[in-house]
């Protein structure tokens, strides 16, 4: 069943960039290749952008985060009814039960990104992940959880379609933005903090679950709550475990992104310096981008630059992951070695969904004469949108299913805590040394201001 | 007394809503409004920087980066 469900999460997130990135390659500007080939600059309009939104950002009253998107909200509740749909019938479920659960579902939703809309919330980076959760577990433990909700709560399904969908925004082009000392920043210091992170909370700190232990390690060392998603289901890590890590990530971001920046400036730190100490340490993207601007224009660039090659981690982090845990942590102790049949039975095969689509649009992005352009207009006119969508559904549905005790066993002893500040505090010191031994030790000058 | 739970169940939920609308139709509208946050908005909207991105791609100050 779990392989069937891989399989499905591949083909509807496949058919969503097909229909996304066909609707995009047949209204582009027919003298596109030639503007471009004079280098004048283009823009190419995603047709489905005004079918397709989020609620958007509001201050005053909530109903201005619908005033502009609720023809595109519509337009997705429409786009993810259809197509769950269908993959519920292939998959010999209710159909029927789908679509009388799922309104309800997509309207949590909808309230979920309503309250991370506000702009002092978005301010802080409280990033509607931790709305869509708190408003579900708010249902489940008090009035519960209505029965006829669950044919919708597809938590695991949401989350490798999300993810296969988000394979396609991991342009590989992207990584060489910084050169060579923006991939030691983003890509030594990262993996080694990782590891070491995952070894400590076993070895030393002995926490009983190995998913929550990579979950929080890749959380802490990657890109925060999207890291976190995507790691989480590479090891089958449960939801409460989810749901922990990207509380503690959250939670840690909000103090970082305050207080990174006045330790740089009270140190008189070199701005491009403190920008890769920033975009490598801080968890979430947009946080780091709000740090490195209070450093000015510099910082912001290095910063969120150094951001953007970490993330493209991810795909690489997932595969790993999902390797190391069906050759080791899930194999059979009495046997010696893991066969190909076995660890390709037990792999999360959305997971190479992920990586494909990596590489496919990195491919088109490189090779088409307006790949740029093309994948640009597609990811920022539907995909990513669908993709947030996706993300936040299955966190209301973990919501729907937690029970708020469930959550207390995850804490106890506070090792994921101790676990999550001793690793930010590795990461912390090495990315700095790394920085300053990149940016100004090795390549002085690499990135003029 | 399964009647009585279910009222106190529902009153619960009642009263989370009741608070959470406080906060986000009282409390945050009047917050930024207050002059320094006001400011502290608009120096985000001005930078193209929405603190609350997941990936690079929502980032909008991504394009002007990447473009230079």
């Amino acid at each position: 069943m779990r392989t069937g469900e891989d399989w499905l999460a591949i083909w509807c997130a496949g058919i969503l960039l097909a229909i996304s990135f066909a609707a995009v390659w047949c209204t582009q500007p027919a003298d596109l290749a030639a503007k471009l080939a004079i280098g004048e600059s283009v823009d190419v309009a995603n047709p489905l952008s005004s079918w397709i939104a989020t609620p958007t950002k509001w201050t005053t009253s909530p109903m201005d985060a619908l005033t502009k998107s609720w023809p595109g909200t519509l337009g997705a509740f429409a786009i993810i009814a259809v197509v769950f749909g269908f993959a519920m019938s292939v998959r010999g479920k209710s159909v029927v039960g789908f679509l009388k659960a799922f309104p309800i579902i997509f309207l949590i939703a909808t309230v979920a990104f309503m309250m991370a809309g506000h702009s002092v919330i978005k301010a802080y980076n409280l990033e509607y992940p931790l709305w869509a959760l708190l408003v579900g577990l708010l249902i489940s433990n008090t009035i519960g959880t209505p029965q006829f909700l669950r044919p919708a709560m597809l938590t695991e399904f949401f989350i490798k379609t999300g993810l296969v969908l988000l394979g396609a925004e991991v342009l590989m082009n992207r990584l060489l933005a910084l050169g060579l000392p923006g991939i030691f920043v983003a890509w030594i210091v990262t993996p080694i903090v990782l590891v070491s992170t995952y070894i400590f909370g076993q070895k030393v700190l002995k926490m009983p679950s190995k998913s929550l232990n990579m979950v929080i390690s890749a959380d802490l060392s990657v890109c925060g709550v999207s890291a976190a998603i995507a790691t989480a289901g590479a090891c089958k890590a449960k939801k409460e475990e989810l749901s922990l890590a990207i509380g503690m990530s959250l939670s840690f971001t909000v103090v970082m992104m305050v207080v990174m920046p006045a330790i740089i400036k009270a140190t008189g730190m070199d701005p491009i310096v403190g920008g890769a100490w920033l975009g490598g340490t801080i968890d979430s993207t947009g946080a780091v981008a709000a740090a490195g601007a209070v450093l000015g224009d510099e910082a912001l660039e290095v910063a969120a630059t150094v951001k953007m090659i970490q993330n493209i981690l991810i795909g690489v982090t997932a595969f790993c992951v999902a390797v190391y845990w069906v050759t080791y942590v899930e194999r059979d102790e009495t046997v010696p070695l893991v066969g190909a049949m076995e660890i390709w039975y037990r792999f999360p095969k959305f997971v190479l969904g992920f990586v494909a689509m990596s590489v496919l649009f990195s491919v088109l992005y490189s090779t088409l004469t307006a790949g740029p352009e093309l994948v640009d207009a597609m990811i920022d006119g539907s995909t990513k949108t669908i993709r947030g969508w996706f993300f936040c559904l299955a966190f209301v549905s973990i919501g729907l299913e937690t029970n708020f005790k469930e959550l207390l066993p995850q804490l106890k002893g506070g090792k994921p805590l101790i676990l999550y500040v001793c690793g930010q505090t590795l990461n912390l010191i090495l990315t700095l040394l790394m920085a300053w031994l990149m940016f100004k030790v090795i390549f002085p000058g690499s990135v003029t201001p | 007394m399964i009647w009585n739970t279910q009222i106190r169940r529902v009153l619960a939920l009642a009263g989370s809503i009741i608070a959470l609308s406080v906060v986000w139709l009282v409390w945050l509208p009047a917050y930024a409004n207050q002059p320094e946050m006001k400011q502290h908005l608009q120096w985000l909207d001005d930078k193209g920087i929405d603190p609350s991105a997941m990936y690079y791609t929502e980032l909008e100050v991504m394009k002007d980066i990447l473009a230079r």
